[in-house]
């Protein structure tokens, strides 16, 4: 079957990495001088930007060398005494409170993936069929509001809205029926915590999907609708190919970061909960490690993260390139 | 997506700093043994020996003379009003001129800068130095302090937060010895850190030297169900002191409506109803043995009191989730009618609920499980500890005068300068009595009362029935108080580890009590507890008291 | 329908699409309209959505000019008030030090964003041509700043040996460049056709031209 005038003219999301002006298309590779002097500007450009990173974000990871030290504050980190592995002790001695903390953040890792990731997605979509702009501006500035409330105050909202005494329960108890019990239920915390997060950052991340979505040329939806498609078809050959690239893209980063699946929202939450469903790795180690001022373990809990996160990114980067797609970066 | 773990200060019951240390003097030399021992009211036994030193003795400022008196040692003096021309104390300028660096928390909203802060250049005049706070808010106080000493930034005078891990080293390394200043009869060239309580000095000795100045607390800190009487009143009841724990229940039962959207208590009492059991407060010694609360009879008696409570109905099912500022505001709309909580704070709700003239508040006395009387818990003897840089440019004496005068007790024209401001730009006087002007509100909370500060007298603006309350609710009490054995020991164990420790047995207890646990699992996270430092902590306290008691 | 595409430049002003009319329904980018029930079910989803997240704002704002025996005989929340109140307003406003935060806030932010903006653009920009020099290592370095993390007392030590410590700049610099936005800018800067730079390039622009005339302006919407 030919190729619909749809799918021609299908904008290069996936856009073949263009040969730089002036390499040799061949194997053979410019000696590294040569590749520096002809792409000095690029490399120019990335300068501030690179320095900054290594200076202010490089640099201090040096001082992770406590999580081999037994690091108090007054002794600096140079005096500090040496003790191996002894922090790492945390993860390793298969502690049943270290062990539900790992289980929670697996649970909670797989619920975000699964509600949390895609809303923004969906929403974009319903923003995008949106036929007046100034409805669109208007619900999507509305939507990104409750990115900028902090945590402490989003929890203090939902507990005063939903919870036992709050207005909701209020409402139910005076026109005589039963009490929800949504805040404080320990069955329904991983549900509510998704439900907060989605509350709270789903309008803006849908800032970088609409993004995508106002590269596609509207010429391709007429061409589309010439070629008799109708809305479920264009949105399943234009719309959501111009999204795949930016949703993998966003996928891998967010596996990169899968370990951390919200420290304030929790710690805040937990006395009414308990810890048996509410711990997290970090805030594990926060009630083991850094109340006692163990600045050591939490640093060896950061790079064993960071490792973790490391060779999530790296291997989802490999199997999106198994399927064809571009990834983060390509090899 | 930020990974960095802040500092939540959350809300510990006590968490005690250390006093003596039973083990080897880190550093050799320089432990002052004074040689009598006689009239100082926690010294060791017996002169000689490098275990102990001998606590700045204690000699009351005869200043004003309170309308309550205290009954016995450790009640707050009670005031109707403020004395009228309080005296001046101390005329001459205290500093020496140079800039003086301060690192505290604050409570509440900063201050305007100094530059935009006409009290704070007021009270440089009067000490007659530059004075330089850096404040930050309670919550990061911990990091910042943490953060600044790992920098080599030491103020001159600092305020030691909770909580701080190796804090005997961390003082013989970066702060000064106050032994020759303060131990024994020298603290009398500083009259009014000699009218600090003589309880509050055992927080600040450790390896055998005195390193820093107590900020006092005390009584004023013992919590107890405070309640609006006008609510109990209305309600037809006259004498609202429960007699048992059963008459506690049916007592709430009367103040809870949950249609109504009202509940007794605004948390769980989980503290009462211990104190009715007469279980320790924390730790208690006998003959030398130390047990902890958590592994008496009694808790397990006042856990299953506790369920009842719950199950009832009567804790405001929030409870376990709101924040302690949401549980007073409770308090003031009548949706709660009791809440456990301190004297300081019993004069706070007054002050931030202007609008509701009706609120009239109390406190319940504990009684006896079955009848007879309970044992109230002495509260915290101080709210921090405060020492001085080691390597500070300032004279000690210099400092320690800034201290004293920090600690000008209740009646005095310092006192009156220092938590009030100027006359006429910060405060007007109502007769005798200042009341802050908006001004004197957001300028004067800069955190000089943790420098040092006077012990708290019970008393409150405009209102003198208040005192009379608290002085007679104390004197009730304060023969039944129960002290924490563990207070003026130090462990490292308990210094590193006793918030992660107390965290988890907490957590256990808050399911059981709510009902999604059952009792084992109380009981296993005290096992934990035992075997991850409860146990450790035992020794060491048992080695520290007896090397004080021989 | 043109062959060949011009420079996509989707402006900044809204546009309606046009809408035709064919056989009395009106057509949007050449497909009929949905069906009344589907566009009442979008209405109606985002609706509730939004209302999900204003309320609590009303019942901020609410709070913060009731009247304060209304706050306190409520517990805390207002959903409405009962009259107006600005004491609360007036009182952080007169004392200077909430506006002086928030003039030092707005300062930090403008500037501290423009500065974000204009680097991480340069640094994503200079990555996104595959095969240029050294482009994968130093992608490589981003993305792992991003799962690595100092803590706060190494970052404290470097800010006070660089001597940032008591300026602004210890808010700005240090956070200026995100790896997360620069990963997702160097994403949308690799979409633009190669040919087209190649032929300014041939057209003898330099490679700041090219940056600044072609690229920023076809990507103004992600920047947000």
């Amino acid at each position: 079957m030919p190729p619909s005038t749809a799918e021609r003219l299908a904008p290069p999301v996936e856009a073949a990495p263009s040969e730089p002006v002036g390499a040799a298309h061949r194997r053979p590779r410019l000696p590294w001088w040569r590749r520096l002097s002809r792409d000095r500007m690029l490399v120019l450009f990335a300068l501030p930007g690179m320095l900054a990173v290594l200076l202010f974000q490089y640099v201090p990871l040096l001082g992770n060398v406590i999580a081999f030290k037994a690091y108090q504050p007054f002794l600096g980190i140079g005096e500090s005494p040496w003790v191996g592995l002894e922090n790492f002790r945390i993860i390793f001695n298969g502690d049943p409170a270290f062990l539900a903390a790992l289980r929670n953040t697996l649970i909670l890792t797989g619920l975000q993936a699964l509600l949390v990731f895609p809303a923004p997605i969906v929403l974009a979509l319903l923003l995008n069929s949106l036929f007046s702009d100034r409805i669109k501006r208007l619900v999507q500035n509305v939507l990104y509001l409750p990115h900028f409330l902090s945590w402490v105050i989003v929890v203090a909202v939902f507990q005063q809205m939903l919870g036992g005494s709050g207005l909701l329960n209020n409402f139910l108890r005076t026109h005589d029926m039963a009490a929800l019990e949504i805040i404080g239920n320990p069955d329904v915390f991983h549900l509510l915590l998704t439900a907060q997060i989605i509350w709270k950052d789903t309008g803006w991340a849908t800032i970088i999907f609409l993004a995508a979505l106002s590269t596609v040329d509207p010429q391709l939806y007429e061409a589309a609708a010439v070629d008799g498609a109708g809305r479920l078809r264009q949105m399943w050959h234009i719309t959501l190919p111009a999204l795949k690239g930016v949703i993998i893209l966003l996928f891998i980063l967010r596996l990169g970061d899968s370990l951390s699946v919200g420290f304030e929202q929790i710690i805040l939450q937990q006395a009414a909960v308990g810890r048996g469903v509410s711990e997290v790795l970090d805030t594990y180690v926060y009630n083991n490690g850094i109340v006692g001022g163990q600045w050591g373990v939490s640093a060896a809990v950061g790079l064993v993260k960071g490792v973790v996160g490391v060779i999530l990114v790296l291997g989802a980067n490999k199997v999106a390139h198994i399927f064809g797609e571009q990834g983060v970066y390509k090899s | 997506m930020s990974r960095s773990l802040k500092f939540l200060e959350t809300d510990r019951r006590t968490v005690l700093k250390g006093g003596v240390a039973a083990a080897v003097a880190a550093l050799g030399g320089g432990v002052l043994a004074s040689c009598s021992s006689e009239g100082s009211p926690s010294g060791g036994g017996g002169g000689g020996g490098g275990a102990t030193v001998e606590l700045p003795t204690y000699q009351r400022f005869e200043g004003a003379t309170p309308d309550f008196p205290a009954a016995a040692e450790g009640m707050n003096e009670g005031f109707r009003a403020y004395p009228s021309n309080p005296e001046r104390v101390i005329s001459e300028a205290l500093g020496d001129g140079e800039v003086i660096s301060f690192m505290t928390n604050i409570p509440g909203a900063i201050p305007p800068t100094r530059d935009s802060n006409s009290f704070w250049q007021a009270v440089e005049e009067r000490i007659g130095s530059p004075l330089e706070i850096s404040m930050s808010s309670n919550d990061e106080y911990s990091s910042k302090f943490a953060t600044r000493i790992a920098g080599g930034d030491i103020p001159d005078i600092l305020n030691i937060p909770k909580d701080v891990a190796q804090l005997p080293d961390l003082l013989e390394a970066t702060c000064l010895d106050l032994t020759e200043y303060l131990s024994g009869d020298a603290v009398l060239d500083y009259p009014f850190l000699a009218n600090l309580p003589s309880q509050s000095w055992p927080d600040t000795r450790f390896n055998g030297k005195i390193f820093a100045v107590p900020v006092p607390r005390g009584m004023s800190r013992t919590s107890a169900p405070i309640y609006r009487q006008d609510l109990t009143e209305a309600a037809g009841i006259s004498e609202a002191n429960p007699g048992s724990f059963d008459e506690f229940m049916d007592l709430c039962a009367e103040m809870t409506a949950p249609g109504a959207n009202r509940w007794a208590w605004a948390s769980m009492p989980s503290q009462y109803i211990q104190q009715m059991w007469g279980t320790p407060y924390l730790w208690a010694e006998d003959g030398g043995a130390f047990t902890h609360m958590y592994e008496t009879e009694e808790m397990l008696g006042a856990i299953e009191d506790m369920i009842a409570v719950w199950a009832a109905g009567v804790v405001n099912p929030d409870a376990y989730t709101a924040t302690g500022g949401a549980k007073k505001q409770w308090l003031a709309a009548g949706t709660a009618t009791f809440i456990h909580d301190s004297f300081v704070a019993w004069n706070q709700f007054y002050t931030d609920n202007p609008t509701i003239t009706e609120m009239q508040l109390n406190m319940l006395d504990v009684p006896g499980r079955d009848g007879g009387q309970g044992s109230p818990w002495m509260g915290a003897a101080n709210n921090n500890i405060t020492a001085f840089n080691a390597e500070s440019t300032h004279d000690p004496e210099v400092l320690l005068a800034i201290a004293n005068w920090m600690a000008a007790p209740f009646g005095t024209e310092e006192y009156l300068f220092r938590k009030f401001g100027v006359e006429g730009e910060h405060y007007e006087l109502t007769g005798t009595d200042p009341v802050p002007t908006a001004l004197g509100s957001s300028e004067v909370g800069i955190g000089l009362q943790y420098i040092s500060d006077a012990p708290m007298a019970l008393y409150l603006p405009g209102r003198p029935d208040v005192p009379e309350t608290q002085a007679a609710v104390q004197a009730a009490m304060v023969d039944r108080l129960v002290d924490d054995a563990s207070y003026g020991l130090y462990s490292e164990t308990k210094s590193r580890m006793n918030a992660q420790l107390e965290g988890a047995v907490n957590d256990a207890m808050n399911q059981v009590v709510q009902g999604n646990a059952g009792i084992e699992t109380f009981t296993d996270a005290v096992e934990t507890w035992r075997v991850n430092g409860g146990d450790a902590i035992r020794g060491e306290l048992e080695e520290a008291y007896a090397a004080e008691h021989g | 329908m043109s062959a060949t595409r011009t420079v996509e430049r989707p402006s900044n002003r809204t546009v309606t699409p046009p809408t035709r009319q064919r056989r009395g329904r009106r057509l949007v980018l050449g497909t009929p309209l949905p069906p009344w029930y589907v566009q009442a079910a979008k209405a109606l989803v985002l609706g509730v959505f939004c209302a999900l997240v204003i309320a609590p704002f009303v019942a901020i704002i609410s709070t913060s000019i009731a009247p304060r025996d209304q706050i306190s005989r409520a517990g805390g929340l207002v959903l409405w008030p009962d009259a107006v109140n600005l004491d609360a307003y007036r009182s952080i406003l007169s004392g200077g030090v909430v506006t002086q935060a928030a003039l030092i806030s707005v300062g930090v932010t403008v500037v501290g964003t423009a500065l974000s903006l204009f680097t991480s653009c340069l640094l994503a920009y200079g990555l996104s041509r595959p095969g240029s020099f050294a482009s994968r290592p130093m992608l490589l370095i981003i993305l792992f700043s991003m799962l690595f993390s100092a803590g706060i007392i190494p970052t404290y030590l470097l800010v006070r040996g660089v001597g940032l410590i008591d300026t602004l700049w210890a808010l700005i610099l240090p956070t200026m460049i995100s790896g997360f936005n620069v990963v997702v800018l160097r994403s949308f800067f690799m979409n633009i056709p190669g040919e087209l730079l190649e032929s300014a390039r041939i057209d003898g622009a330099g490679e700041w031209r090219i940056f600044s005339g072609i690229v920023i302006p076809s990507r103004r919407r992600c920047w947000r």
